[in-house]
């Protein structure tokens, strides 16, 4: 049993913060838990999403955005929210009345799912699995699945074309982004998150700390037009602008999402966001450092350490209280918690900028037509990303 | 030789997209700073132009009942009902329908004595129809209409035997019903 | 790139009738409400998978019987109603009908009024073209540009407020003359607008124009070819994109017009074929150029005098008929007015530019994906208030 919760969870994760047992109700307790923790930080990716969306968008094109809900309007998401849960659950005639309704949960949990192996910082992590890209990639294939249902359950021709449109730009772009990782794999020589970054700290020409210089776009040519790539493909993936032409085609027509209404609306749209921050973080940590970033991080002890240090610690200690001032007195925990904080910091702010980057590319493209999405994704990116992967392994093949 | 210049439009195209999109990136990154043109309606009122044409402004007293902006008006807006004429009047109904009003201004335009005008009011949006019929004279009660029904037929009476007295002293002596 | 159309559909069809492939026609409605902000146009489009193949507009849900309400109310009480029709270009609507009515009672403009006229004819024309430069982009997803040109066409609806009372129906040209005189600090605006305008005119460029994806959305994309556009009767921009430089205002001058040096921007094909989407959007552009050149010259050369003339309080034009054409910044308008010397007008009849401008719709939709529809549809710059009437 702890051997199959290791291999699930693996060194780094979210097993090893709470003493291993061998029963299967604490297993559970571990998913539920870790489970909502993931999707309340989803959820507030979806409610930071909506506001800084529109007041970025009111800024960029001259205007306020909302700013009349709440202080600054940071309530604004909050009142859409309750506008959603407010509204008509209305499935359409004819329309296939279970695959309607599993639709938008299964594009969630097309995006929350693969949550579970993106750290959050470099002891925080869910699953630290060690093909963690691979778990990714395979995971965000179930969006799509989701999303074929979403066109077909509604019954409404539209929809169907919306859905099918959208179906193979999202698989399409999978291509040039596994290709755009393949680089970086090649490099760092694993799938782990906790070794890619590894890579990027190692020294290089010469500097021991290489801080911002050691991020893999700076390691080789080939990453840094893996990054783009990576980050264009994640940009289709996310169904955002310009390649949200499936949902904004519902401006002329039907999308794939025009017969949701209320909360099954709102389902779609924290995916959108969830996968937005999603690519935001990984293209973070596989080309920009990840939590190794411009702040310098303390040393700190691994999960394991810190554990066996709690349980040195406590063992002669009365009550709970007295446990933990035992424990955090070492100073050795202080600098992790604040190795901890600071690379949480890094992290979340480079997903952020990344985010915002998203956000500024809508306001300022038009939209790409579906034959168009199509060419630049095969005749461009494909190419493309194929030189990288290649330029990449000669790289390897000269430097040992 | 056409594989060359396909060639060459593909990597044209390729840098020219890469190019125009950094051009729209950094126009759209220069005015995410520079100020906002967004007026906080309605704690920042609009600076209205001397000459808005909004609501009707009336002067009541100055009215003559002339009736030419009732006649001049394209979509039959302004219903008037008065007793008497001239100088010597009561004004009981001066109606705007504001549902059917063009502020297209012939009307102040028409107005004889500059009574009329449209001002600087713009937002007076209503619930329904009925209230779009703005009430522009003063409500008179109904004493007061008998009140100026009684004097003003006693006027009328008056300047009635005035004109028949003038015509009796311009006709010449003698003359009966066959000049008149 | 451009798909090889005629061959798939011709490959569809063959192995359709071989029946080896079942294939659909599918029938499907635009409209009339849709946030492409043209107007209630309804479009009817078959669809054969992707492509379309016949593409009907149907027209009539913003009729409000214009021309039967002209032949019931008297000369002067029409022209407000003209402002109506076609509503973002409001002052030259009413600039075509009173031309006209002058022209019935051939009575002289004082030249004053003439250049005003002009003055605020351009500055309408290039409110429109902002509306159709901003409504283009939404129509292709470009959301930002639509609010930098309202942002122009603010100054322009400000100094119509200071000069007529009202910010989008002025009602303004009058017959006889105009309204009211252009003072010393509404020309001081307006000359104030002109050099935003030249100052931001290159920002539009930066981010629609010379856009790469604007471009591969636009160019080779609903080409008319110049037989076409005369055989259908196109006018404007749409007309002077297919190469042929025909402007009323050089062609039959009206209100001073000849009095004026300026060029006529006609399609080039600088991005793809001659008369794409992008060469009309283009043209549109430029001529917000050639319209600050008119503006400047006639404030430099504004004569002094009156503004209107006197006419009798009830006017009774002469029997007969009239048709003047304008340049609006849709293409020809001109209103074809009958009278038999009565206070009211027999018949007027409009020839609006966006109701000959939409006819063509169905010829250059066939075979191009729905999303370039929305596109053809947005480059002819159509107002639904003056199709209907």
């Amino acid at each position: 049993m702890n051997d199959f919760i290791q291999s699930l969870f693996g060194p780094n994760g979210v097993n090893v913060w709470i003493a291993p047992s061998s029963t299967w109700l604490l297993a559970t307790i571990l998913f539920t838990g870790a489970g909502i923790v993931v999707f309340v930080w989803v959820a507030l990716m979806s409610v930071i999403g909506t506001y800084a969306e529109r007041r970025v968008a009111g800024y960029m094109q001259g205007r306020l955005g909302p700013n009349r809900v709440g202080w600054f309007g940071v309530l604004q998401p909050i009142a859409d929210g309750i506008k959603l849960l407010g509204k008509e659950d209305l499935i359409p005639a004819g329309a296939a009345k279970w695959l309607f309704r599993l639709a938008p949960i299964l594009v969630f949990c097309g995006v929350l799912i693969p949550y579970a192996a993106l750290p959050f910082s470099p002891r925080l992590v869910v699953s630290d699995m060690a093909v963690a890209i691979y778990y990714i990639l395979a995971f965000e294939a179930l969006e799509v699945v989701g999303v074929l249902m979403a066109g077909w359950a509604p019954n409404s021709k539209w929809s169907l074309y919306g859905g099918m449109r959208l179906a193979a730009q999202m698989l399409s772009y999978e291509i040039p982004m596994g290709l755009a990782l393949v680089v970086i794999v090649l490099f760092a020589g694993s799938l782990n998150f906790q070794q890619i970054v590894a890579w990027q700290q190692t020294p290089m020409m010469g500097i021991e700390d290489p801080n911002i210089l050691g991020w893999g776009i700076f390691r080789s040519p080939a990453c840094f037009v893996a990054f783009f790539i990576f980050f264009i493909g994640g940009l289709a993936s996310a169904k955002r602008a310009p390649f949200d032409l499936p949902e904004a085609e519902s401006e002329l027509v039907a999308g794939y999402h025009t017969e949701y209404s209320g909360m099954r609306f709102a389902f779609f749209f924290m995916a959108e966001y969830g996968a937005m921050y999603l690519v935001s973080a990984l293209t973070a940590i596989l080309f920009l450092g990840g939590w190794y970033g411009p702040l310098p991080l303390p040393e700190g002890i691994s999960p394991a350490s810190l554990v066996e240090l709690w349980n040195t610690n406590t063992a002669g200690q009365e009550s709970f209280w007295s446990a933990c001032q035992a424990f955090i007195s070492a100073p050795v925990v202080l600098t992790t918690a604040g190795a901890e904080l600071i690379g949480f910091i890094n992290l979340a702010g480079k997903a952020l900028i990344l985010f915002f980057t998203m956000i500024w590319i809508r306001w300022t493209l038009p939209r790409i037509r579906i034959d168009q999405v199509m060419h630049l994704c095969l005749k461009v990116l494909l190419p493309l990303s194929m030189i990288a992967a290649l330029g990449a392994a000669i790289q390897i093949v000269i430097m040992n | 030789m056409a594989l060359g210049k396909d060639f060459i439009k593909y990597c044209s195209d390729f840098v020219a997209g890469i190019v125009s999109t950094l051009k729209g990136m950094c126009l759209t990154m220069v005015y995410f700073f520079k100020s906002k043109s967004t007026m906080e309606y309605p704690e920042v009122r609009p600076v209205i132009a001397e000459n808005h044409r909004g609501i009707h402004q009336y002067i009541e007293e100055q009215c003559l009942v002339c009736m030419q902006c009732v006649r001049v008006c394209p979509v039959d807006c302004i219903a008037i009902t008065a007793i008497g004429r001239g100088k010597d009047r009561l004004i009981t109904q001066f109606d705007v329908d504001y549902s059917k009003c063009l502020f297209c201004n012939l009307c102040c335009e028409a107005c004889g004595p500059d009574c009329l005008s449209l001002g600087r009011e713009f937002d007076f949006a209503q619930n329904s129809r009925e209230q779009c019929v703005f009430k522009l004279a003063s409500p008179k009660t109904s004493e007061q209409i008998e009140q100026f029904k009684k004097e003003y037929a006693l006027r009328q009476a008056e300047l009635e035997a005035k004109k028949a007295k003038e015509k009796q002293a311009a006709a010449p002596a003698g003359c009966t019903e066959d000049q008149k | 790139m451009a798909l090889n159309t005629e061959k798939f559909i011709s490959q569809v069809n063959d192995l359709s009738a071989q029946g080896n492939l079942h294939t659909e026609e599918i029938l499907v409605n635009m409209g009339p409400q849709h946030p492409s902000t043209h107007g209630v146009l309804r479009l009817v489009i078959q669809t054969d998978g992707e492509l379309v193949a016949q593409a009907f507009p149907q027209v009539g849900f913003l009729h409000r019987c214009f021309e039967k309400i002209a032949e019931s109310v008297t000369y002067r009480q029409v022209v407000p109603y003209t402002d109506r029709l076609d509503y973002i270009a409001s002052m030259n609507n009413a600039l075509a009908y009173v031309l006209g009515v002058e022209k019935l009672m051939q009575i002289e403009i004082f030249p004053r009024a003439q250049y005003i006229r002009v003055i605020v004819a351009e500055l309408n024309r290039i409110a429109s073209h902002l509306v159709a430069f901003g409504t283009y982009g939404l129509d292709l997803g470009a959301f930002t540009p639509f609010l930098y040109g309202f942002r122009e066409r603010e100054l322009i609806l400000s100094i119509f407020e200071e000069l007529s009372g009202a910010r989008l129906l002025y009602h303004y040209p009058r017959i006889g003359g105009v309204a009211k005189d252009i003072d010393a600090k509404i020309a001081a605006d307006i000359r104030a607008f002109i050099k935003t305008m030249r100052r931001t005119w290159p920002e539009y460029n930066a981010l629609l124009t010379e856009n790469q994806i604007f471009i591969k959305r636009s160019a080779n994309i609903g080409v008319i070819s110049a037989e076409n556009a005369i055989s259908y009767g196109l006018t404007g921009p749409c007309l002077r994109a297919s190469g042929v430089a025909f402007d009323i205002r050089k062609a039959q001058p009206y209100s001073s017009y000849e009095k004026f040096d300026f060029n006529i921007p006609t399609g080039q094909g600088t991005k793809g074929q001659v008369c794409d989407c992008w060469d009309r959007y283009w043209v549109r552009m430029c001529e917000i150029q050639e319209s600050l050149k008119i503006i400047e010259q006639a404030l430099d050369s504004l004569p002094e005098g009156e503004i209107r003339a006197k006419l009798p309080a009830v006017l009774k034009l002469p029997a007969g008929n009239v048709y003047l054409p304008c340049e609006n910044p849709r293409g020809e308008l001109g209103f074809f007015i009958i009278s038999d010397f009565q206070p009211k007008a027999l018949r007027i009849k409009m020839r609006a530019p966006s109701f000959c401008n939409l006819s063509i719709v169905n010829k250059i939709c066939r075979g191009v994906l729905v999303a370039d529809v929305v596109a053809i549809v947005g480059s002819l710059d159509i107002v639904l208030g003056e199709i209907d009437r």
